[in-house]
């Protein structure tokens, strides 16, 4: 018998057939698993993720309706709900469509396509579990947040052997990215390319030139690639936010539309897709991607009933009034019951009564709006602040949007985009300087807040400039320098005590809070590598 | 029908053909490996066999049918060439050995390139099936780097091919004759799937000749 074993280790099989769960559960169990979970739907998966520690998952792709496995695996890996060792494998019918799956940032650690046997299976697992094991210590220093450590550790293993280690190229490119080593990182797959035009490399410096915001170079990466694969649906999305950025939003959303019919269960695609459509007037696209990026989102963490907002815009502008208040009444109806449901749904209603001049029923719909927001305080995303600023000023309620704006303002000061479509919203109203002057004062009153909290550090009261900061981060959790500052502070009280044990999960707490608001903000990558050898001590 | 309803249509069949497939070929592995039976068991094996070639034929079907819609893209992953050929070759070992067919590889065990798997695995079974049953004694499949291609030849003491299978290459892949039969038609789908990899703007190609061992068949797989 097998000299290996999965002794210890807990399993969880996915799959929609329970005669391929059965078949799978015996194949297994001559490796001895300590334990094995099976579920019949991505859902279910998900729910046992959330619950359970797994070591290994095995999971169709196809599971009938809900999730596929793409699905599991992105919601899995982006909600941490995997530890980085842990082994995630889809099983499919199918090789020719692995770049349709292979999308957005999620790989699976392997592809098993079916039918297969328990000696296959067996020596498949093994290969694979061998293979993370060779690379445990570089997965640690990952666990542990040290980078440079785990960058390290590569270029030593490639220095050893490199022979059939491109997964540690793949790797380290993807270390120097996360170290903000964007020209590092370009030369890396520069190099590989040199060789060979392998996909995946190809797609990471078209990401990295992107990210250098260098659009033109990244463009003809992406296209180049999308020639040789055009099944490449991470391509598809990498072509499709670079002519964002560039304004070309007419190919931009002919882009998504292709990586849609391909790949239409992203909830985020969907949304992507249906936002650019309304901005150039497709507004029959833009309802469909809206309406799908609903459905897709509904059982998804990718899922955000903001859209409702949008499924309403897109159908007003069609003069589509009466069917967009049926499809906001039937959202209201059948999605769980909740302030966030409330909220949005009255929000959409008020959009179409603003849009159709009916300003009675569009003023019910915004007291409803608002005495939800009122009774909790949740931050609002910015596209949704600014239709509440919107219709604050177009029922000439402008303390109502001013309050708005004050919080949008203390979480996004610094981005002048957001902060001129603000000026607009006022400017239509012929509110031009209260809007200047608000969004103005607003500024300086979150500089000298900073400020404040800045200067307790210099003077070395730095447990109170901690206090200081988490509690302005409460006030504003989207502003990205505050939650920066926080981090800093915290570095700063771990450099000066030696002790890490209190901050140090605290302080990459808030240091990843600001890089998920702000991911080019430079300040993260110059914190993550101070808070490096903090790591190490902790390890 | 428009080809996109076949297409949707075919995939989703051959999932649920490979679910039974599999259930099969598992069912047939559990009761060869516990029966005591040595004839039963080698008529088990044949099973076996056979049903991996139903496998590989499906595979064929669906990956010819995707080329003629132009929407077949290998996946090629830097693969261990060593293991690729054991795992291609394991399920034919046994079988061999029943037919006294001696299957050796030679290929250094720190070799890598670049190859999509499925499609080249299902190669290279098309080949040793035509091999099991047209080979005398001696199956020889070498590997190894030969500049910037990787070439893996699989040389036999059998009849060698006939006449008008020698000298085609994949740039002529038109010409394969359905009329061959089964090799025929499996070489046809070793050329395509070798011409699938590309690199740098070199194609894969296949040479077939006859000096393999004692005047056999020897294909010689080039992949850059």
């Amino acid at each position: 018998m097998a000299i290996w074993n999965l002794k210890e280790k807990s399993i969880l099989i996915v799959d929609d057939f329970e005669n391929m769960r059965t078949l799978v559960r015996e194949m297994l169990m001559p490796l001895q698993p300590d334990k094995i979970i099976a579920a019949r739907s991505g859902n279910d998966a998900i729910e046992l993720l959330e619950k359970h520690t797994f070591d290994l998952v095995l999971c169709d792709y196809r599971l009938g309706s809900g999730r596929d496995g793409q699905q599991v695996l992105e919601e899995a890996r982006h909600r941490n709900l995997l530890s980085y060792d842990a082994v995630f494998i889809i099983i499919s019918a199918e090789n020719t469509s692995r770049m349709v799956m292979g999308a957005i940032d999620y790989l699976p650690d392997d592809y098993i396509s079916k039918p297969f046997t328990p000696s296959e299976l067996h020596n498949r697992l093994e290969k694979i579990i061998y293979k993370k094991s060779k690379l445990k210590n570089i997965s640690t220093a990952i666990n542990d947040k040290n980078y440079s450590k785990a960058i390290a550790l590569c270029e030593q293993k490639l220095q050893e052997n490199p022979n059939g280690q491109t997964d540690l190229l793949r790797t380290q490119g993807e270390l120097l990215v996360k170290l903000g080593r964007l020209d590092d990182a370009e030369q890396l797959y520069q190099d590989i390319l040199k060789k060979r035009g392998i996909p995946w490399a190809r797609l990471a410096l078209g990401q990295v030139l992107y990210q250098q915001g260098n659009y033109e170079k990244a463009k003809i990466q992406f296209e180049s690639l999308i020639e040789e694969c055009p099944d490449y649906i991470a391509a598809l999305d990498g072509l499709a936010g670079t002519l964002e950025k560039m304004g070309e939003l007419e190919y931009c959303q002919t882009i998504l539309t292709q990586a849609i019919e391909k790949s239409p269960k992203s909830a985020r695609r969907q949304r992507k897709l249906a936002t650019i459509a309304l901005q150039n007037g497709s507004h029959e696209v833009a309802e469909k991607a809206y309406e799908n990026a609903i459905a897709e989102g509904r059982f998804s963490c990718f899922g955000s009933l903001a859209d409702v907002g949008g499924l309403a815009k897109s159908m007003v502008y069609q003069g589509k009034t009466e069917e967009a208040i049926k499809s906001i009444n039937r959202i209201k109806k059948n999605f769980k019951q909740s302030d966030e449901n409330r909220f949005h749904t009255a929000l959409a209603s008020s959009i179409v009564y603003r849009e159709t001049n009916q300003l009675d029923k569009c003023q019910q719909d915004l007291d409803t709006a608002f005495s939800v927001i009122d009774t909790q305080a949740s931050t609002l995303n910015p596209e949704v602040a600014l239709e509440l600023t919107q219709t604050c000023l177009t029922l000439d309620k402008p303390e109502l949007a001013n309050k708005v704006v004050k919080q949008l303002v203390n979480n996004h000061f610094d981005n002048e985009q957001l902060l001129d479509q603000v000026k607009k919203l006022y400017q239509q109203a012929g509110k031009l300087e209260e809007g200047s002057a608000l969004i103005q004062s607003s500024k300086q009153e979150i500089v000298k807040i900073n400020n404040e909290g800045v200067k307790l550090a210099q003077e070395g009261k730095l447990e109170q400039s901690i206090d200081f900061f988490v509690q302005a981060a409460k006030g504003m959790p989207n502003n990205a320098t505050i939650n920066f500052n926080a981090a800093y502070s915290m570095i700063r009280q771990m450099k000066a005590t030696g002790d890490v044990s209190k901050y140090l999960p605290l302080s990459r707490h808030f240091l990843e809070q600001g890089h998920k608001i702000d991911p080019q903000n430079q300040k993260y990558f110059q914190l993550i590598k101070l808070a490096e050898e903090f790591g190490n001590k902790a390890a | 029908m428009n080809s996109i309803d076949f297409s949707t249509l075919l995939a989703s069949r051959i999932h649920d053909i490979k679910n039974t497939l599999g259930f099969l070929i598992n069912k047939i592995d559990k009761i060869s490996k516990t029966t005591t039976d040595d004839e039963s068991r080698i008529e088990l094996e044949q099973l076996q066999l056979q049903s991996q070639h139903f496998n590989a034929d499906l595979i064929q079907l669906l990956v010819l049918y995707r080329i003629k819609q132009s929407q077949y893209f290998p996946y090629t992953v830097e693969t261990n060439i060593q293991a690729f050929i054991e795992t291609s070759a394991e399920h034919y070992h046994q079988l061999f050995a029943q037919k006294q067919i001696a299957l050796t590889v030679n290929c250094e065990t720190d070799l890598y390139w670049y190859l999509d798997d499925e499609l080249m695995s299902g190669a290279l079974g098309n080949i040793l099936y035509n091999l099991y049953q047209h080979t005398h004694s001696v199956v020889e499949i070498t590997a190894k780097i030969d500049g910037q291609s990787l070439v893996i030849q699989i040389k036999d003491d059998g009849p060698g091919y006939p006449k008008d299978m020698l000298s085609l290459s994949t740039n002529q892949q038109k010409s394969f004759s359905f009329k061959s039969g089964s090799t025929g038609l499996g070489l046809y789908f070793v050329g395509v799937a070798t011409a699938l990899h590309q690199n740098h703007g070199k194609k894969g190609n296949i040479v077939i000749t006859n000096e393999g061992v004692n005047g056999g068949g020897c294909i010689t797989i080039t992949l850059p």
